[in-house]
């Protein structure tokens, strides 16, 4: 059987049946203007969301900004939110989308960069291992991760290291499950393939999967995931 | 062996890697499952492909339980920037922090309505006097032009002072004043006195003899006595 169980998506404090109740008073509270009824969703989804940016950015002061800036869009939007949904997907949509609007400007212009003077910036061919750093396995995994196209890397972080469920990652990234899980799928066998090239292990990647490096990717997830 | 042949066939082994990656990470159905352990038990590839699934697999689940961690190339720069500014606790809130910059972005919001209102005030003054300066020049225009009997019709005075009032008998056939939308003070020149005197000497031609007359109330045309 699999490897892994299916493991507990969400903890119990961020999205039990209670929690989502509490939330919707809250947030109704919030949007007629209790500014410590927001405090009190920010206290609950602060720790979580710091996280998930962290798994995107990689740097712990900028996903605390990256939460920050999502916590007010959020409020300044609550006119907005739909009372029939859960508060903490619908955050977490604001948060990742502001997280990979952040990340493609920095690209944008990390490609000036590269003409600059600051070599320390570029990334390393995640096909050479660093000889000059004892690199653990989780920053051999986030470096690998980096090599995967974005649309594959975000489904591949909040499934496999952030534990959302498929549905709860398709109200994130405003997609249809079935999308999400043909992404799923593709990004696994992505970093698959990347993976074991890195380990020395060419063997066993997949052959479709060594143009990962492409970030446009292929647009045809959406007609195959149309097919199942 | 005919069912082997067929389990083999491309499309199954391209329909397997896709729902391997799936049950890698428990994302299958069981249904589902069940059918992908016959062919993988009957395909050398797809087995190698779910070791290797399994591996990579069995690395993020290593990730995901450990603390995140920065890639190393981002050490140099991360450091760089952090070297400028002290790091706050790890696990202070960033309520406060979200607290003030909400008061802070309504504050501004508010601050730049305020800052509007002088301005459409201002504006909006402006373009009262324009609409009322219009008004004033259109009737006093009509005052001097009307063609026919149009100077006949009562001309409300500014301020009111009551009635049209009526003219007194001797002005034989001409029954009402003409009063103008302002009365003007002739106790200095003013700009509008030859346009008196020349509609003075149209009602002449028109009625007779006519002359102005200094009211309180303004000025009237009346039949010469």
């Amino acid at each position: 059987m699999a490897s892994t169980s299916q493991q507990p998506l969400t903890t119990a404090e961020d999205y039990s049946g209670d929690a989502s109740v509490h939330d919707a008073r809250l947030v109704d509270a919030a949007r007629r203007g209790d500014k410590d009824a927001f405090g009190s969703l920010v206290r609950r989804y602060e720790r979580r969301l710091i996280r998930v940016l962290l798994r995107f950015v990689s740097d712990y002061e900028l996903s605390r900004d990256l939460a920050q800036e999502t916590f007010l869009r959020a409020y300044e939007r609550l006119d907005q939110f739909d009372p029939s949904r859960r508060f903490g997907p619908w955050l977490f949509q604001i948060g990742v989308n502001l997280t990979l609007d952040y990340l493609r400007r920095r690209k944008r212009r990390g490609r000036w960069s590269l003409f600059s003077d600051s070599p320390a910036e570029r990334p390393p061919d995640p096909e050479v291992v660093d000889p000059r750093q004892q690199i653990d396995l989780s920053q051999e995994v986030q470096v690998v991760l980096d090599r995967v196209p974005e649309k594959y890397r975000s489904v591949l972080i909040l499934r496999d290291l952030e534990g959302f469920t498929t549905s709860e990652i398709a109200a994130i990234l405003n997609r249809k499950e079935a999308t999400i899980r043909w992404r799923l799928a593709e990004a696994r066998t992505r970093f698959q393939a990347l993976w074991n090239k890195r380990q020395g292990n060419g063997s066993a990647a997949s052959p479709d999967a060594e143009n990962g490096n492409s970030d446009g990717g292929s647009d045809s997830d959406e007609l195959q995931a149309g097919e199942e | 062996m005919a069912t082997l042949t067929a389990d083999l066939t491309p499309m199954n082994c391209r329909q397997a890697k896709s729902e391997l990656a799936l049950w890698v990470g428990g994302d299958l159905t069981e249904s589902s499952a069940l059918e992908l352990e016959r062919h993988v038990a009957v395909c050398p590839s797809c087995r190698t492909l779910r070791e290797g699934l399994s591996a990579s697999h069995t690395a993020l689940q290593a990730a995901a339980a450990a603390p995140v961690l920065r890639p190393a190339h981002e050490e140099s720069t991360t450091a760089r920037r952090e070297a400028n500014r002290p790091r706050p606790a790890s696990d202070s809130s960033i309520w406060p922090a979200v607290s003030a910059r909400i008061t802070r972005s309504e504050q501004s919001r508010s601050q730049r309505f305020n800052g509007w209102v002088p301005a459409m005030a201002v504006s909006a003054a402006c373009v009262a006097i324009l609409f009322v300066a219009a008004q004033n020049a259109t009737q006093s225009t009509r005052g001097f032009r009307s063609p026919d009997d149009s100077w006949q019709q009562p001309i409300p005075l500014t301020p009111a002072v009551g009635p049209p009032r009526i003219s007194s008998p001797n002005t034989n056939g001409i029954d009402r004043d003409i009063t103008f939308p302002q009365a003007v003070p002739f106790d200095r020149p003013d700009p509008r006195q030859r346009e008196f005197q020349n509609r003075l000497r149209e009602l002449d031609r028109e009625f007779g003899p006519m002359e102005l007359r200094f009211r309180d109330s303004g000025v009237t045309f009346e039949r010469r006595r």
